[in-house]
């Protein structure tokens, strides 16, 4: 519970805009995930991105990095148009867009990424043609990392 | 300077209709000063697939996506790096009717 010394002291600081900035963000810029991850709609299931890399890598300069949306149509008036990878652990925190298009037949690709060590929450964010963006944050803990400025 | 030509995995045959994994492969630093900034894939001359990358993503990039064989045609792979230089890699994805 916040006293109202705290509160002030928070709005002040621009603490107030931490406390509520994930959803106010995931508002304002669209992007939905499901109610319940633990029990999807079949309408939450097709859209959220599946990610498939290891928990624990032991190489943060390769980290293996696989998206996939396995059961999206990539039809001409309904497919993935993009899928953004973020991590705001990482110094460099864009971790690149990939831009599809129904040609592609399946919405998964792949990619290896740098993971400073510790801890990261990853921003994996599709982008549907027709039913906007859907997030996944997937945890994994990297060792022996690189990304930083050099 | 750590650069080479962009290598093309395809499968040898496939039938029309198939959806197939394609990787591409390159041997090229990522750092800030000097990375690779997009990969643009082409089939039978059409843009099917873009990677906008960053320094954030590992030194020799290896990426990997699908395509859905619609008929025999090139595929082509165009890296462009931060100084604006080019490197490609052509291969021919051979699809039976």
């Amino acid at each position: 519970m916040i006293n109202r010394r705290t509160f002030i002291k928070l709005v002040g600081a621009g603490g107030i805009l931490t406390l509520f900035s994930v959803p106010a963000r995931l508002v304002a810029e669209g992007i939905q995930r499901p109610k319940d991850p633990s029990n999807l709609s079949d309408f939450e299931r097709i859209h959220t991105p599946v990610v498939r890399a290891p928990k624990l890598p032991q190489d943060g300069r390769f980290v293996p990095f696989r998206v996939e949306l396995p059961e999206h149509p990539m039809d001409e008036d309904h497919y993935i148009k993009s899928i953004e990878i973020i991590d705001p652990q990482s110094v460099v925190k864009e971790k690149g867009i990939f831009s599809l298009t129904p040609a592609l037949g399946r919405a998964t690709v792949s990619t290896r990424l740098k993971m400073a060590d510790g801890k990261h929450a990853v921003r994996v964010i599709a982008e549907c043609s027709k039913h906007g963006k859907w997030e996944t944050v997937f945890h994994l803990s990297a060792v022996g990392g690189q990304c930083k400025e050099n | 300077m750590n650069q080479t030509t962009p290598e093309l995995a395809l499968p040898e045959k496939v039938k029309k209709g198939d959806t197939v994994e394609v990787k591409v492969r390159i041997n090229h630093a990522m750092k800030s000063q000097e990375y690779l900034q997009k990969l643009m894939v082409y089939y039978g001359g059409t843009l099917v697939f873009q990677y906008a990358m960053t320094p954030g993503v590992s030194d020799d990039p290896r990426v990997s996506f699908f395509l859905k064989a619609a008929r025999s045609s090139e595929v082509k792979a165009v890296f462009i790096d931060n100084k604006g230089r080019k490197f490609e890699a052509v291969k021919t994805l051979h699809v039976e009717n």
